[in-house]
């Protein structure tokens, strides 16, 4: 069966790129010499489940839709700490849909409604569903630890799921796919929600059998939802931070902070996992990231309970551990789930919903993210699939009412600098974890761009006042897939040092890849083609419309006993009120080569410290219920309902209002496609602005 | 009917203040309303022919007094409230400060007259309305015990 998944396979990029590097070089002289240090894109995903927590499939066939069906570069397995019942390290027995189900035969080929999996064959008829302790050796004796009961069957702590039967699954897994796959966290969060996290230390080692005891160690110690007292029985773990003052905290038995509920619990509770990070820094400074997850969703923070995050907490993250809790997932996965719950936010969320897919505290201009960044923190936004379940639908159909699987719908773009170039592209799991942390990522929806150098550079040089060499550089990198570097310029993540007045360069080069997503629906994006915009594209070959940059003032770090240092959304400790929309590039503006390529550039002269930042859609400003007319996405939930889905071939699942069929679910998600960059910085020589 | 309901009232008050000293560590999939918490709405999947299937969750958090007053599913034709003797009630007390679960063999939501069999790897909308917190949309997450 063919199914039209766009090409990724290296043969046909290469021929690509050699046809593109003939074009642009005709056009623009291409020299020989470009000087470019290498660095590499990869794709990836670190925040996903399985029957190990809520998810719905075993390890092996999540971690097959992730890096063979979908084709990601890196994969981290990460789900919720606790307790649960379930063997995940069994894999699927073949896949039985229940008749007349929802659109799905046994019967091969495989209909153009399924993404047929590599397969995981049955193993001894015993699913990922059935029990711990009903499926290993020895039974219920083999679960270590305090005794708890999910339902009839005895619980498994996470520590010990990561410890003795995660990792060996992911690390062969790795192993037989070549490809960085670790095992990571989801950690529920001592006085807020959640967080994707991971510590690296032990994993996939060059040679030899690895372990991630590092990582099982803080689910131990830091988990809200790991209730075990045992010390990680045989580990006899002790959860103490070196030098820490709140060691006193630490209950003597337990060797853990243990946060009681009801009044105070938030504010215990964030000390607590202030505590875990200043752990992870002191223990695993250079294995491990913090990164928390739809910030929004929870509501603000709750001094007596555990609810979301507000910007003072990111703060007291990044203060306690700057080169590990370095961003935040503000692009929430559930993404085809119904406008009002959009990333599974509600209208309790902060913000009440998503907006184009995004919280708003990194959605909306001048907002939480844009404070931080005028800090001068480095502070970077990712995004992940947060994979449960397909909603209504099976795991092999293409339709959702819910979630789409890692690299389906949403991917990181994250920069790797590996020592192991040319032939061997290969990288390791420490230069992932390097390259979240180099803020020089990017995050993608549906497609819509597939490559981007992103840089501010000098153009004082008298060789190049026209940035006609910067941007052939730039090309050149992109179409090789590598990332563009240069010691005049800066790219996502780094800083450009600069006299006061000088005029900078800011480029971006990108590409809107050709051919389609992983769309299942070929019929007109119902968004585009409403009155007012009447655009006919197909839902499963977006096109780029425009790319936004914004920039804001770096006007120095804010110190924890200023009145701007804490505040809900709106407030001044959440705002950065100098970050504005500063260009807008389109098809009147930007230089177009073939196969999609995209050339756009600006001057801005810098009085002052400052970034830019640049995000992109499918959408025209002005698009009726999903942009403003600045181009700003809307509230998700507000367009639930609005838009109709006329075509006859708009799917059946479709919420139906008034008689008729309306944008909703997966539907919905495809129609609104965004990407969002990591800043650039600029630095004015004379500031004495000091910077995280 | 008025007797009935007190009697099932505090049927359910004993219950819940139970739960309090055997509360499960699970992790995610959670709805927040103003007040309280949604954990993990489930359900076992079913047969083709079930016309009926048990649904269970737990409220934590609860920072004011509220009731579960109705509930409906696009893939049920309704939602009942039953307790513990398998009695239809009419509503789920949310006390502050309680932790409540609704669970096999105790007071759960039961989906009636489905629309289709409940499959495992799949999840399914459910609204549920309270009285003072309003609407809230979940999914229940078939076989994810």
């Amino acid at each position: 069966m063919h199914v039209p998944f766009r090409v990724r396979d290296v043969a046909k990029a290469a021929a690509a790129v050699t046809s593109l590097v003939v074009l642009v070089a005709a056009s623009v002289s291409v020299s020989a010499d470009d000087g470019v240090r290498i660095g590499r894109y990869v794709t990836g995903d670190f925040h996903n489940h399985t029957t190990c927590s809520d998810g719905t499939l075993s390890l092996k066939k999540l971690v097959d839709k992730s890096v063979n069906t979908f084709g990601l570069d890196w994969f981290v397995q990460a789900g919720h700490g606790g307790n649960s019942a379930r063997n995940c390290t069994l894999a699927e027995d073949p896949f039985e849909p229940v008749p007349p189900a929802l659109g799905l035969s046994t019967a091969a080929p495989r209909p153009p409604g399924t993404f047929p999996s590599g397969g995981q064959p049955a193993a001894d008829v015993k699913g990922p569903n059935q029990t711990w302790e009903s499926t290993l050796t020895g039974g219920v004796s083999r679960i270590l630890g305090d005794v708890v009961f999910q339902g009839p069957a005895r619980s498994m702590w996470k520590w010990q799921e990561i410890q003795e039967f995660i990792y060996p699954v992911i690390e062969q897994e790795s192993r037989n796919r070549d490809k960085p796959i670790f095992v990571g966290l989801e950690q529920v969060v001592p006085g807020h929600e959640h967080t994707s996290t991971a510590i690296i230390d032990g994993q996939l080692p060059e040679s030899g059998l690895g372990n991630a005891t590092a990582m099982a160690q803080f689910e131990y110690c830091f988990d809200r939802a790991d209730g075990d007292k045992s010390r990680g029985a045989g580990n006899q773990w002790d959860c103490s931070v070196p030098g820490s003052l709140n060691n006193g905290l630490v209950d003597p038995a337990a060797k853990k902070i243990l946060v009681p509920g009801g009044v105070g619990s938030g504010t215990a509770g964030h000390i607590k996992t202030v505590e875990g990070i200043k752990w992870m820094a002191a223990k695993y400074p250079r294995t491990s990231y913090y990164v928390p997850a739809h910030l929004e969703r929870a509501g603000a923070f709750n001094p007596n309970g555990n609810n979301g995050f507000n910007v003072e907490h990111l703060r007291n993250f990044n203060n306690a551990a700057p080169n590990v809790a370095f961003g935040f997932e503000s692009m929430p996965g559930h993404q085809a789930l119904p406008g009002t719950a959009r990333g599974a936010y509600s209208a309790n969320s902060v913000g009440g919903g998503t907006y184009g897919g995004m919280g708003i505290y990194a959605g909306a201009i001048g907002g939480v993210w844009d404070a931080l960044l005028g800090e001068g923190r480095r502070w970077w936004t990712f995004a992940s699939s947060d994979y449960h379940n397909r909603g209504g639908f099976g795991p092999d159909q293409r339709e959702s009412t819910a979630d789409f699987f890692p690299g389906e719908y949403t991917r990181d773009y994250v920069n790797v600098r590996s020592s192991k170039h040319g032939d061997d592209k290969k990288y390791s799991t420490q230069e992932i974890v390097d390259g979240l942390r180099s803020g020089n990522s990017y995050h993608v929806n549906g497609d819509l761009i597939d490559k981007l150098a992103f840089a501010v550079c000098k153009v004082e040089r008298g060789e190049d006042k026209d940035g006609r060499k910067i941007e052939r550089e730039m090309l050149k990198a992109a179409m090789r897939g590598e990332t563009y570097s240069d010691d005049d310029c800066a790219t996502m993540g780094e800083s450009l040092t600069v006299k006061a007045g000088t005029e900078v360069l800011v480029s971006v080069v990108l590409r809107d890849p050709q051919g389609t997503n992983y769309s299942p629906y070929a019929f007109p994006n119902p968004s585009l083609i409403q009155p007012g915009v009447g655009i006919v594209q197909p839902l499963n070959a977006p096109v780029l419309d425009h790319v936004d940059l914004i920039g804001g003032n770096v006007t120095g770090i804010i110190d924890p006993s200023s009145p701007n240092y804490a505040g809900l959304l709106g407030s001044p400790a959440a705002t950065n009120p100098s970050a504005a929309l500063k260009a807008t590039f389109n098809s009147a503006t930007w230089k177009s080569y073939p196969e999609g390529w995209r050339s756009m550039t600006v001057r801005m002269t810098i009085g002052a410290d400052q970034y830019v930042r640049l995000r992109g859609t499918n959408l025209p400003p002005a698009t009726p219920f999903e942009t403003d007319s600045k181009g700003n996405p809307l509230l998700d939930p507000a367009s639930q309902g609005k838009i109709p889905c006329n075509d006859a071939a708009c799917p059946a699942h479709m919420e139906v209002v008034n008689g008729i069929k309306t944008s909703s679910f997966d539907v919905a998600a495809w129609s609104d496609l965004w990407f969002y960059s990591n800043p650039v910085f600029v630095k004015v020589k004379s500031s004495n602005i000091a910077v995280k | 009917m008025g007797s009935i309901a007190k009697r099932s009232r505090l049927r359910r008050t004993i219950f819940f203040s139970s739960l309090l000293f055997c509360s499960a560590f699970t992790g995610a999939h959670e709805y927040y309303a103003r007040t309280f918490k949604i954990i993990h709405p489930w359900a076992l999947p079913t047969a083709i022919e079930a016309r009926n299937a048990e649904v269970y969750l737990r409220f934590e958090e609860i920072s004011e007094d509220d009731r579960l007053v109705s509930a409906t599913s696009s893939f049920a034709g309704s939602v009942s409230f039953v307790d513990q003797n398998g009695q239809m009630i009419d509503s789920i007390e949310l006390r502050k400060e309680l932790e409540i679960e609704l669970r096999p063999g105790g007071v759960h939501l039961e989906m009636r007259n489905l629309t289709l069999p409940l499959q495992h790897e799949r999840s399914y909308p459910l609204t549920l309305i309270f009285e003072k917190n309003g609407r809230i949309d979940t999914e229940i997450s078939i076989g994810a015990h």
